[in-house]
């Protein structure tokens, strides 16, 4: 019921997930994109895009050099970062991004999605997605002056 | 209790007024309908002679004419919030004559005033122009490329400590208007009939009215004492996080307060994680609520909103009965006019007997024990009295049960043992490397 409601039900509460191999990921413009750990070098990150219309994907790293894993399809990053997104903003939201609609919304739903759509390759520099996650690396560094936040009374968990 | 079924008289008048404006606000004021016009001339007939009358007249004369200005949505704002403070007031009455407690509503020259926005204004129009933006487009007709570009002025917004307020409203607000836009291009009508229209309405005129000026500095006294806890609230969205104890503090008189901790956080910080950024108080806290005992306070500020701030932090004390503290219930402190809204109600009560309210489920996600404990027949419980929905709801924070009393918050600190990785730990490292590599 909407009427004179100021606080909303909340939806699935997002999971826990670890962040060492996904410390970014994101659900907007169309694309679930982020960023991957690089498995054998600390100082290296993919930045991997999947969009979610047309199922066209690219996976770079964060100094512009193509993914080794990409051939002809998304590599292992781009589905470690679908697992992530699925995992933190649970199946329902992801599956709505998809515009799925209906009951059948689970991960196995979520994945015959993703593989009928039969995307390219489609280049593009990495700058955008990754100073995103420059500024989603700031929430850990903002700090907040002690006292209550009555704003948030809005906003239960 | 009873009584609170009856709501005091004008207040469901004053709802379907709100509700009026707010059809006009989704609907957008670029494509106002007759309906929507005549929902803008009863506001104006509302205030006339009050001391908004003239600004809300020229305000809905100025959108009638198709002319957007920022100054007009900020008296339309202030029209709205006003409407909702009325009820809080007359809601905050009612409640204290059923309790049988003491006092109306502290009166605005009781608060400290608030400050000019110094080198804030910039930030404060930009954020004015765009929710200025959002109401000409309509909160139902919003896509992307409108909501997206705000985040440059809310980074602006969350560096600056005083506008703490308006910068974790403003981000919960603007995740939740890109949530609901799916990444497929399809907004199917039903999304738009189910979209919180009260509640993004209050939202909106929340953070419209919150940048004319800065918070005032609270006003505090130093105290010491014992803290018996009475129960967990948590709070916040992707990107903040509240915990909120509740409980009675004895310096000598006892007193209901709210211990407050807040942080900014990233999503996938969320659960029992979130204790991670409240160190040094999440372990005697936590620990406290597990085991059932008071917190000794050596150093605390207590102030004029009910909240007890920590300087150290406390050590868990002797075992705690809370049925026994709460006979020291008191109100908490109404906050200042501009910032009362019915939904910052929250009147402690103790109910030595089942009762016939709903219970405030919109608040219990994070509490389902205390819920079911509740739901099963509790033969008493301490709880809040939230005001949402058009009535008044309760929210348990603690509950007798068989085996003594069930606390809201307990099992978070064993919940906490069981995670391996320390996600705060491993991005805060990235943050260090990458956020000093750029610059």
């Amino acid at each position: 019921m909407n009427h004179f409601t100021s606080v909303v039900i909340g939806e699935d509460p997002p999971g826990s997930r670890t962040v060492k191999s996904v410390p970014f990921v994101e659900l907007i413009g169309g694309r679930i994109q982020g960023v991957v750990s690089s498995g054998s070098d600390l100082a290296r990150v993919y930045v991997s895009f999947f969009e979610v219309k047309t199922g066209h994907y690219y996976c770079c790293t964060n100094n512009n050099r193509p993914c080794g894993g990409l051939r002809g399809a998304p590599c292992k990053h781009i589905h470690e970062l679908i697992a992530a997104a699925i995992l933190e903003f649970g199946p329902n939201r992801v599956a709505s991004y998809l515009g799925l609609e209906g009951k059948e919304v689970d991960v196995e739903a979520i994945a015959t999605a993703i593989r009928a759509l039969r995307g390219n390759e489609v280049k593009e520099s990495p700058g955008i997605v990754f100073s995103r996650f420059l500024s989603y690396l700031r929430y850990c560094e903002l700090s907040v002056e002690p006292g209550l936040v009555l704003e948030m009374g809005w906003f239960p968990s | 209790m009873k009584r609170l079924a009856t709501l005091p008289s004008g207040v469901s008048e004053t709802l379907e007024l709100v509700g009026r404006f707010d059809q006009a606000l989704m609907h957008g004021f670029a494509r106002l309908g007759d309906d929507h016009r005549q929902g803008l001339d009863a506001l104006t007939e509302v205030f006339a002679g009050s001391p908004l009358g003239e600004a809300v007249r020229e305000a809905v004369e100025s959108v009638g004419r198709a002319e957007f200005l920022p100054r007009s949505f900020l008296a339309l704002a202030s029209a709205r919030v006003a409407l909702l403070g009325a009820v809080h007031d007359a809601l905050v009455a009612q409640v204290r004559t059923v309790l049988g407690r003491p006092g109306s509503v502290e009166n605005e020259n009781e608060f400290p005033s608030s400050r000019p926005p110094g080198s804030s204004a910039t930030t404060l129009a930009s954020t004015q122009q765009w929710l200025t933006e959002l109401a000409i487009s309509g909160l139902n007709h919003l896509e992307e490329p409108s909501v997206a570009p705000f985040a440059a002025t809310l980074e602006r917004l969350q560096a600056t400590s005083d506008l703490v307020g308006l910068a974790s409203l403003l981000t919960g607000f603007s995740n939740e208007l890109l949530r609901g836009m799916s990444g497929s291009g399809s907004s199917s009508s039903k999304k738009q009939r189910d979209r919180p229209a009260f509640r993004w309405a209050d939202l909106w005129s929340g953070a419209m009215v919150r940048t004319q000026e800065l918070p005032a500095i609270p006003r505090f006294q130093e105290v010491a004492g014992t803290f018996t806890p009475l129960g967990l609230e948590l709070q916040g969205h992707e990107n903040f996080a509240c915990a909120i104890l509740h409980g009675i503090f004895d310096e000598g008189s006892a007193r209901h307060v709210r211990i407050p901790l807040q942080s900014y956080k990233v999503g996938a910080i969320s659960g029992p994680l979130i204790w991670d950024l409240f160190t040094p108080f999440a372990a005697p806290i936590l620990s406290a609520i597990e085991g059932h005992k008071c917190l000794l306070i050596s150093a605390g500020e207590l102030r004029e909103d009910g909240s007890l701030i920590l300087r150290s932090a406390p050590k868990v004390g002797p075992a705690s009965d809370p049925f026994a503290a709460a006979k020291g219930l008191t109100s908490l402190p109404t906050p200042p006019p501009l910032l009362r809204h019915p939904v910052h109600l929250a009147e402690p009560v103790h109910l030595t007997e089942r009762t016939d309210l709903p219970l405030a489920v919109e608040r219990l996600s994070d509490a389902p024990d205390l819920a079911k404990a509740v739901e099963e027949g509790a033969s008493e419980m301490v709880g809040l009295l939230r005001f949402d929905r058009g009535g008044w709801r309760i929210q348990p924070l603690c509950a007798r049960t068989k085996k003594g009393f069930l606390m809201n918050g307990e099992g978070i600190a064993t919940a906490r043992k069981k995670v391996k990785e320390r996600p705060l730990d491993v991005l805060q490292e990235r943050a260090g490397r990458l956020l000093r590599n750029k610059s």
